[in-house]
């Protein structure tokens, strides 16, 4: 974030608890200063005199004063629910409004008296705020969903869905797709329109087992799609004679253009001068400049700056994080990036590189004519050392890479797992004799004849990793390491390819990080209510069996497998193989890991305990107050 | 395991080679079998039609909209007197020219192996497509697109070219992606050929 004087660029350093500021015109070789954090700071905002940090857990809004010695001092401290995250201002800097992601709320904070006006709840995992021109309404995007949340900011406020589905081309008409990674939003300068960067899960495409990169468009004077909806029939013309069937084939229905010209969309500015917008690329460690100006703008992508990787140096020392970087596929100047920044003349980016600790100065194209861009080297200036140990620090690089065809088949595990948590999508996994792979939708087949699949949601890691095994839906996989070689050859549609001894490298790093780097969901340190306590007797007790396999020592789980009769499968889906056996989850934060069962079947906690019919332990036996109260103990997980 | 994409019955050999612009237009079969008008760049390269429209004097489209009307679309020997005009952004490297007779915008393209165009979608139905196809070949080199730009329209239209694939089969995929909007409050229609 750029400060209003245009003297400094302040970073919020999440892995490093740390803020950090840039004086500008940037010095690449002198440090910049950072200034410790009491949490882990996810967002920055510098407006006239102040500076405003969201603090993830305990949950806070900072409210800083620049200072000449210290860089900045606190000057006032906004408890808000846990996991602050996004954040942005009324247009009169009266209000701040903070999403918190983990605990589904978004509240309001009246920065002339450092107070909370209000927190109201929200659906799962909001992230990117951002405020109407005429302040009467702020719209939320979510990690876990296409719909955004708009927030009619009177009093008292109001929330209500806001359909906008993701890469609506990339879909049949009638059958819009689910979406993910919403955690940037930007409005145009006239605030008319509404970009939103997201993955749409399930898009269909050549090889999109994983989906396609999509920002959407809102206008927010009616709150309708910019995009016209695709219409069966639409008007088109072949060449004479080319024998084309289009017509039923749904890949060849859907734009032909690159399905993920951006991969992990982390940041999104809109640059006024061009009328264009820029998406950092998580996955593809590459800034991405997009047409402001068009219906779907992710069609036709203007510029990509690549940014990963500067030339090898003969010099750099074997066994070096530089020379281990480059044998595992991952960057080297700038992992990661998730953020983004433009200079006052917008001729220059600066971009917050995450898995590689660094800043990065791109120099932006002009896009005039008789002005051809010159790509150059990209200066960078290293922000601080990896917060992880070595063997760690590769797995985090690795873990948000998609370019390492190894490791990711085009979608990086932070595609599925952002924050180390899940994207709360149901893939369909498909298996023949030599291959298994997952897909994002029943339309999406790896080859003529499969279609469906069984349903597997996306499990959360963070917080869930610390035992020896085993691991996988059905404990298939004795340790992490081989449910990750595993997910290797899953994740793709075709193998990667790689001698075994790169593969168990590649495992073993991203072990490392899930490990030691995932950091789990924040929790309420509290005595239990009564409510909670009771639920508490009922999920240990002799009547009900739940501890037996959700074993409270062991992250409530006993990492076996069980049968699951009676299950249905969901329409879209295959039945399952008789004799599967399923591995009891861990419950460790399973408030917030909607939806449940292996397929997704029960959309809430209530649903779960109320259609169990006694197939895991008993619970056909409890009162109405009995699963409430359970459902409030598991909350508590 | 890897998915094939589309196979067709094309063969890579009937794959029409790349044609000269100028050729193209001297042969191009126009809408009704008129004779190609002038034409203007649509500004290839410049980040906003405005600021090309004054470099040029080419009138831009988003500047100087259309009036309010709702006529039939152009007969042919109409084009030939439509006045060229610039688009809010063209990237088309000048393969894409485009002009403006009453409401109706027509843009013609130039590539080679051009094998389709579609609307993705449209928030109204009426567009106009025609290839400029020789009779030896199987592909097209030149493509036309014309349709109404009226206040609230929102339009997208992709032109498709014929690929080489894994033995002689072929795919399609992007050449031109046109985007068209004009919403309640703009100053203009945002026209972008990408």
């Amino acid at each position: 974030m750029r400060a209003p004087q245009d003297d400094a660029l302040y970073l919020a350093d999440e892995d490093h608890r740390a803020l950090r500021r840039i004086p500008l015109p940037v010095d690449v070789s002198a440090p910049p200063i950072a200034i410790a954090m009491p949490g882990r700071p996810a967002q920055v905002l510098a407006i006239e005199g102040r500076v405003l940090v969201t603090i993830r857990d305990p949950g806070l809004l900072l409210v800083m004063q620049p200072d000449p010695t210290a860089g900045l001092v606190e000057v006032a401290r906004v408890p808000l629910p846990a996991d602050a995250w996004g954040l942005a201002i009324t247009p009169d800097e009266r209000t701040a409004l903070v999403t918190s992601a983990w605990t589904g709320k978004v509240s309001a904070v009246d920065l002339a008296t450092a107070t909370k006006s209000w927190s109201i709840d929200v659906p799962r995992e909001p992230r990117g705020v951002v405020v109407r021109e005429d302040g009467a309404a702020a719209y939320i995007t979510h990690l876990t969903s296409a719909a955004l949340t708009r927030i009619d900011l009177r009093s008292p406020p109001q929330a209500r869905p806001i359909a906008l589905s993701p890469s609506p081309y990339r879909a049949p008409p009638d059958e819009p797709r689910a979406a993910s990674l919403g955690y940037a939003a930007a409005l145009s300068p006239d605030g008319r329109r509404l970009f939103v960067a997201r993955h749409a899960l399930g898009a269909i495409g050549e090889l999109s087992w994983f989906g396609a990169a999509s920002v959407d468009v809102l206008v927010t004077g009616n709150d309708e799609p910019l995009a016209p909806r695709r219409r069966e029939a639409a008007p088109s013309r072949l060449a004479r004679d080319f024998e084309l069937d289009i017509a039923g084939d749904q890949e060849l229905e859907a734009p032909r253009s690159e399905l993920a010209p951006f991969v992990q969309p982390r940041a999104l500015v809109y640059r006024e001068s061009t009328r264009t917008l820029l998406v950092a690329s998580e996955g593809t460690d590459a800034l991405v400049e997009l047409d402001a100006l068009s219906v779907e703008p992710t069609l036709r992508p203007l510029h990509t700056y690549p940014l990963g990787s500067s030339p090898a140096l003969a010099g750099a020392a074997p066994g070096s994080l530089d020379a281990l970087s480059r044998d595992a596929g991952v960057a080297t100047l700038c992992g990661a990036p998730s953020g983004v920044a433009l200079s006052g003349d917008e001729s220059l980016a600066w971009v917050y590189c995450r898995s590689t600790d660094t800043l990065a100065l791109v120099r932006l194209d002009e896009h005039k004519a008789g002005v051809p861009y010159e790509p150059g080297p990209v200066p960078f200036i290293r922000l601080a050392k990896p917060p992880l140990p070595e063997q760690a620090a590769i797995g985090r690089k690795l873990f948000y890479n998609a370019t390492d065809w190894i490791t990711s088949g085009g979608l990086g595990c932070a595609g599925c797992h952002p924050d180390g948590r899940d994207d709360g999508h149901v893939w369909h996994e498909v298996s023949g004799g030599d291959f298994a792979n997952f897909f994002g939708s029943a339309d999406n087949r790896p080859m003529a004849g499969l279609a469906g699949g069984v349903a597997r949601q996306t499990p959360m890691l963070a917080g869930r990793v610390s035992a020896e095994g085993p691991y996988g839906w059905n404990a298939q996989s004795e340790l992490l390491a081989a449910r990750i070689l595993e997910g290797f050859g899953l994740h793709r549609w075709g193998m990667g390819g790689g001698a075994d001894g790169a593969l168990s490298l590649r495992a073993s790093y991203l072990a490392s990080f899930l490990r030691e780097g995932l950091v789990p969901p924040p929790r309420e340190d509290r005595p239990l209510t009564p409510e909670e306590k009771h639920g508490f007797a009922l999920f240990t007790s002799e009547a009900a069996q739940c501890s037996r396999c959700h074993v409270p020592e062991t992250e409530y789980t006993d990492r076996t497998g069980y049968p699951m009769p009676g299950l249905v499968a969901r329409p879209g889906f295959y039945r399952e193989k008789k004799g599967t056996v399923y591995k009891t989850p861990s419950l460790r934060f399973i408030a917030g890991t909607a939806p449940y069962y292996h397929d997704g079947s029960a959309r809430t906690l209530e649903a779960l305990v109320e259609q169990n019919e006694d197939r895991m332990g008993r619970t056909s036996h409890m009162s109405r107050k009995d699963k409430a109260a359970l459902v409030a103990f598991l909350r508590t997980l | 395991m890897k998915k094939l994409p589309w196979i067709g019955t094309v063969l890579l050999g009937a794959l029409a080679p790349a044609q000269a612009s100028e050729s193209l237009i001297a042969r191009a079969a126009e809408p009704d079998g008129a004779a190609v008008g002038p034409r203007a760049e649509t500004g290839a390269g410049l980040p906003d039609g405005r600021e090309a429209a004054a470099a040029s004097g080419v009138r831009a489209l988003e500047e100087a909209p259309p009036a309010p009307e709702r006529t039939p679309r152009p007969a042919a020997a109409e084009w030939d007197a439509a006045e060229p005009v610039r688009l809010a952004r063209d990237r088309s490297s000048a393969a894409c020219k485009a002009r403006m007779r009453r409401e109706w915008l027509r843009i013609d393209c130039t590539a080679p192996s051009l094998a389709a165009v579609r609307t993705l979608g449209a928030s109204a139905g009426e567009a106009w497509f025609s290839l400029d196809q020789n009779s030896s070949e199987d592909l097209a080199t030149g493509v036309s697109v014309a349709f109404p730009v009226r206040l609230g329209d929102r339009r997208v239209i992709e032109i498709l070219a014929g690929t080489s694939a894994y033995r002689g089969q072929i795919g399609i995929s992007t050449s031109f992606v046109i985007s068209e909007q004009w919403l309640d409050g703009d100053a203009g229609p945002l026209v972008s050929v990408l």
